[in-house]
């Protein structure tokens, strides 16, 4: 009796088939308990369970991992091994193998490694990064026998590039003082810094401990003096770190953006960085307020609503943190001066809010305005508050004449868009455009959206075809209504007028019921921006 | 545990078994899967042949493995085989028929059959664009070892001209119109007696070449109702009372022609209904239905893998009914090229998650083949994403899915008499989640097991032996099976000569019918080279 194995490359399982034979020759009445078909035995070991790879030696061995044979169930069964490796976080798939050789071994060089983690499982350069092995023998065999599993865990660093990654962040050199300030990222998904505080004249740059390295974000060049823009910012190793320079004592805001790879240090108050406006305080209650910025104009943010009687101040969201707030110029001064622009100063909300503030002196209604170009804050109470148009025409439709009416809505109208109307509205009106009036002028009126349509207008009497042809109407029953034409010449029953206007030009509005109801603006291609200022009677038509 | 007296009991019927070659196919039932115990693997003047698996090579096997798509129409690019031999992937470019057995055509029968009695399979009798492109399809695909499919659709529903012969219309064919885009197209009622006519002669046809298992690896589904996926179909009754003596008709034209060649149906719920899918409700007739079909003979498809409202309990269910028992054939319903971002409701975040879910699916099913569709626009065909987004589920599938059968150890002797009896003990294993399906009728059990003597020169066989016992489909991943053979040599020279084992077609003279994944020594033909052996 012999047994061949035609395998490939003779690394057989002699002595499993020898070890085998031997237990069948003993009888299976030993393999038949639950305790037997449980049989554990595999070990598996690595060279070591933190690899650092070596860039400079590639060819070198790094990790060799070994298992020995599982347990040996006779002849009846077939014993498959396979061999796994999963690096944790990666959502490529596993590696796996068959071992079908009897080569109960694996052994990969630094480069093969690094490849493997990089090229595969996309593993970072320069990162510390977590492989799980497993090695799985299954039975097959007349009876169900419960899979041997042994598995690794160990750590292996690659190598190349530095990471723009901090697992601890600080603004170090003789600027930041004796000790490091730390520092925490904004928020627990973001790779930005601020720091408002002072700083000394003196040299600065931003250790950072990633892993097992000890790096810091500085410059390029050595002592590279401050601008008031985003630096752009190197990650070294902490000992060939060169330095920003500080020119003067004072106070300072540093942002720092890993992602960006940028460091923007500037005397604190000299910039504005602001994502979201809110209101913040014991007026504004127990959640904060956003104040929304203006669609006419990105600079302006305004708010209309209840306050209650506190303290108020407006903290600025900027990268999911709220760390600056604006707080009056005049810190001590606490007034609103109702109905007055006033300027504002940048503070640490949470240093800076306990003595800077507004008090708003009753419960009530408050328009807030805040101008960023002018640095200023306007708070209107009830008393001040900013009132809206009224006009004043024959409404033949409701037979009321006089007929006064608040504008709190403006309506485009015309051929612009083939007169598609929404479901209970009268042709041509279309709830998408009805421009929104703005809080922080009640007199002006915005469309911001899609491209506006420029269907075509065949004028009854003249003939003359437009595109595009809208104006402006307080109400949307166009029959006798208030309006706010263009120049164009019209008269009604004879002929409409039509203006043809270019994006980012302000037009000049006729307001009234009369010939100005039939001329047009007929609006430019890709126009989906128009500011109407009924007070100013401009229209300004424009691409965003 | 196992007692002496059944281990002889067992062995008993199954030398018996192994000696009467032309033993009844009734040897194959349940009762005859081996019980636990031992083997006699020891036998005096025997040899132990351990052999190794082979894990990843695409064999050119029936019914398992990768599907890939083509029509006859004008989406179809020209330059078909030159697009999909330089096709991109994420390992760089690749023939894509490298990666599968099987072209499946599937197109209107229109165009396969555009006048009465005429074909674009029979040369000189159609001169037409998809003429020219099955020609340039089938005969390429042929060259390259693979065999075809085909589906017939007949239903013009959602098409942009009628899918079913104008003659068929012509001949008095009752149908329906409906409007695609700005086109209105026709198709008959599946129940009306003139299109049955027709489309029987053209089973009838088509049957008379393409009925051979060397050339067609199946035929699939009906073509009727909506995209020829069997659901939406019209009656000139407008309602389902036809539904099943059209099912009845219909699966005994294909099971009178197509004899030879697996046949597949769709396993969906509104199996050849009036009315498309419903999330909620299930056809009580459609289960019964089915399993008549598959009594009839029919394997499985489903054509929306992957589509949690299209796939879900109800067909993951029916599956599991089925499986081992018929062959099931995936195809995966979202398609990047249409479908685009709805696949977010299924909750996918792009294809390479799409990819993953039918796959996911499949596997659940024990699927045997699986889809490479087809589109003109190669960088949103399904064939693309899984060859980039999924590549490795591509190669994963080739390895792990469908069946891939081996024999891990055999006994057998080192020297016999020309005249005497050789016994052979030997275990297989499939390394697939699918199975060999040889329990379909048109199969009927043909490829088996055989040892052959190889002639040591030419490496020819000299003598074949063929055991009978062992039925490949009951071959189920990670439960081996193993078996004794006994047989007389019949007379055979003395000499050295080589014992081989393959898995023979027994209906085409013992040839090999079936590549078996092993590593070693396999001839061309292959056979696998286990040892010497003297007979004298």
């Amino acid at each position: 009796m012999k047994t061949t194995n035609i395998y490939n490359g003779i690394l057989c399982l002699s002595a499993f088939a020898l070890t085998a034979g031997a237990l069948t020759s003993c009888g299976n009445e030993d393999l038949d308990n639950a305790y037997s078909r449980n049989q554990s035995v595999i070990q598996l070991t690595t060279s070591s369970d933190y690899v650092v790879l070596d860039e400079s030696n590639p060819d070198a061995v790094a990790l060799t991992l070994e298992w020995n044979e599982a347990h040996p169930y006779g002849n009846e069964y077939i014993t498959t091994y396979q061999y796994q490796m999963d690096a944790v976080g990666s959502k490529a798939s596993s590696i796996k193998e068959y071992e079908d050789d009897g080569i109960y071994r694996r052994e990969y060089t630094n480069r093969e490694l690094h490849e493997l983690l990089i090229g595969h499982f996309g593993c970072l350069t320069s990162t510390v990064n977590t492989l799980n092995l497993t090695v799985t023998a299954s039975f097959e065999g007349p009876r169900v026998v419960i899979p041997d599993i042994a598995t690794a865990t160990i750590k292996v660093k690659t190598y190349g590039a530095k990471q723009y990654l901090a697992d601890e962040f600080s603004i170090g050199g003789t600027a930041a003082g004796e000790t490091p300030i730390k520092l925490a990222p904004t928020s627990e998904t973001s790779k930005t810094y601020t720091y408002n505080g002072s700083l000394n004249a003196g040299k600065i740059n931003f250790p950072v401990v990633y892993g097992d390295e000890n790096n810091c974000l500085s410059p390029e060049n050595p002592d590279e003096p401050i601008s008031n823009g985003e630096m752009p910012a190197i990650m070294v190793d902490a000992s060939e770190a060169n330095y920003w320079v500080i020119p003067e004592d004072g106070n300072y805001r540093i942002t720092v953006n890993l992602e960006a790879r940028t460091v923007k240090i500037v005397p604190a108050g000299s910039v504005i960085e602001i994502d979201k406006l809110f209101m913040s305080g014991s007026a504004a209650g127990a959640e904060d307020i956003e104040i929304a910025r203006t669609l006419e104009n990105d600079q302006l943010y305004a708010w209309r609503g209840e306050l209650k009687a506190g303290k108020l101040f407006m903290p600025l969201q900027f990268e999911d943190a709220k760390n600056i707030s604006f707080v009056p110029k005049n810190k001590a001064d606490h007034d609103i001066h109702d109905g007055k622009a006033h300027e504002f100063d940048q503070v640490s909300t949470e240093s800076g809010t306990g003595s800077a503030y507004w008090e708003i002196p009753a419960d009530g209604t408050y328009r807030i305005v805040v101008d960023l170009e002018e640095r200023t804050v306007t708070i209107y109470s009830a008393a001040t508050d900013l009132k809206n148009t009224k006009v004043s025409y024959n409404n033949t439709v409701d037979k009321i004449n006089p007929f006064t009416q608040e504008v709190t809505e403006l309506w485009m109208w015309g051929g612009f868009n083939g007169m598609a109307h929404d479901d209970g509205l009268k042709a041509g009106f279309q709830a998408k455009y009805k421009l929104q009036q703005s809080l922080a002028n009640p007199n002006v009126f915005v469309y911001y959206g899609d491209p506006l349509p420029r269907s075509g207008s065949t004028d009854d009497w003249s003939k003359v075809t437009a595109n595009g042809a809208l104006n402006f109407l307080v109400s949307n029953i166009e029959n006798n209504v208030y309006a706010f034409g263009s120049t164009a010449d019209a008269e009604r029953n004879k002929k409409r007028g039509y203006l043809p206007v270019n994006n980012g030009e302000t037009q000049t509005l006729v307001a009234g019921q009369s010939h100005n109801r039939y001329a047009y603006f007929c609006v430019p291609e890709n126009c989906n921006f128009v500011v109407v200022d009924i007070e100013k009677l401009t229209v300004k038509f424009d691409n965003k | 545990m196992l007692t002496t007296s059944n281990i002889l009991k067992n062995r008993a019927r199954l030398v018996l078994a192994g000696a009467v070659l032309a033993a009844s196919l009734t040897a194959c039932k349940d009762d005859e899967i081996n019980e636990p115990g031992s083997h006699n693997w020891e036998i005096n003047g025997n040899t132990i042949v351990n052999i190794k698996p082979e894990r990843k090579k695409m064999l050119r096997n029936p019914m398992t493995g990768w599907v890939m798509y083509a029509g006859i129409g004008d989406g179809l690019d020209d330059r078909f085989w030159e697009v999909y031999d330089n096709f991109p992937s994420a390992v760089g470019n690749i023939k894509v028929s490298d990666y599968s057995n099987v072209l499946y055509v599937r197109g209107a029968w229109s165009d396969f059959n555009p006048e009465e009695g005429k074909y674009i399979w029979n040369d000189g009798q159609v001169d037409s664009k998809p003429a020219k492109r099955y020609k340039m399809l089938v005969d390429e695909a042929l060259r390259r070892g693979m065999k075809l499919a085909f589906t017939f659709v007949v239903d013009s529903q959602d098409k942009h001209y009628d899918f079913t012969p104008k003659y068929v219309k012509d001949a008095g064919a009752k149908g329906f119109v409906t409007t695609t885009g700005s086109v209105q197209v026709w198709s008959p009622y599946c129940d009306d007696p003139i299109f049955q006519e027709k489309y029987e002669q053209f089973v009838r046809d088509f049957a008379a070449k393409y009925n051979d298992p060397n050339v067609t690896e199946f035929i699939s589904g009906f073509g009727m109702g909506k995209w020829g996926e069997s659901h939406t179909v019209w009656y000139s009754t407008g309602d389902n009372e036809p539904r099943e003596a059209v099912i009845d008709w219909v699966s005994d034209v294909y099971t009178k022609y197509v004899t030879k060649v697996p046949l597949v149906i769709n396993y969906h719920r509104c199996l050849m209904l009036r009315d498309g899918f419903s999330a909620s409700v299930v056809n009580p007739r459609t289960e019964p239905v089915l399993l008549k079909l598959i009594e009839k003979g029919y394997s499985l498809r489903h054509d929306a893998f992957g589509m949690k409202t299209y796939y879900t309990t109800w067909e993951r269910g029916f599956a599991a009914s089925q499986r081992y028992k018929r062959p099931i054939i995936m195809e995966g319903g979202w398609v990047e090229g249409s479908h685009g971002g709805s696949i977010k409701d299924d909750g996918y975040a792009n294809y390479a998650e799409v990819r993953q879910g039918e796959y996911n699916e499949g596997k659940g099913a024990n699927v045997n083949m699986m889809d490479l569709r087809y589109s003109k626009n190669t960088g949103t065909s399904e064939t693309h994403s899984w060859f980039n987004a999924a590549y490795n589920l591509v190669e994963e599938f080739i390895a792990e899915g469908g069946y891939r059968l081996y024999p891990d150890k055999i006994s057998l002797p080192t020297t016999v008499s020309g005249t005497g009896n050789a016994t052979f003990v030997h275990r297989w294993s499939n390394l697939g989640w699918g199975y060999c399906p040889t329990n379909i009728p048109q199969w009927n059990q043909k490829y088996k097991v055989a040892f052959a003597l190889l002639d040591k020169t030419t490496s020819q066989p000299v003598k074949i032996y063929v055991d009978e016992t062992p039925c490949l489909n009951e071959w189920i991943k990670g439960k081996p099976s193993t078996y004794e053979f006994t047989c007389n040599l019949g007379g055979v020279t003395p000499g050295s000569y080589t014992w081989a084992v393959g898995i023979v077609d027994t209906t085409q003279d013992n040839k090999i019918g079936i590549y078996i994944s092993a590593k070693g020594n396999i001839t061309e033909e292959g056979w696998v080279k286990l040892s010497d052996v003297n007979v004298n």
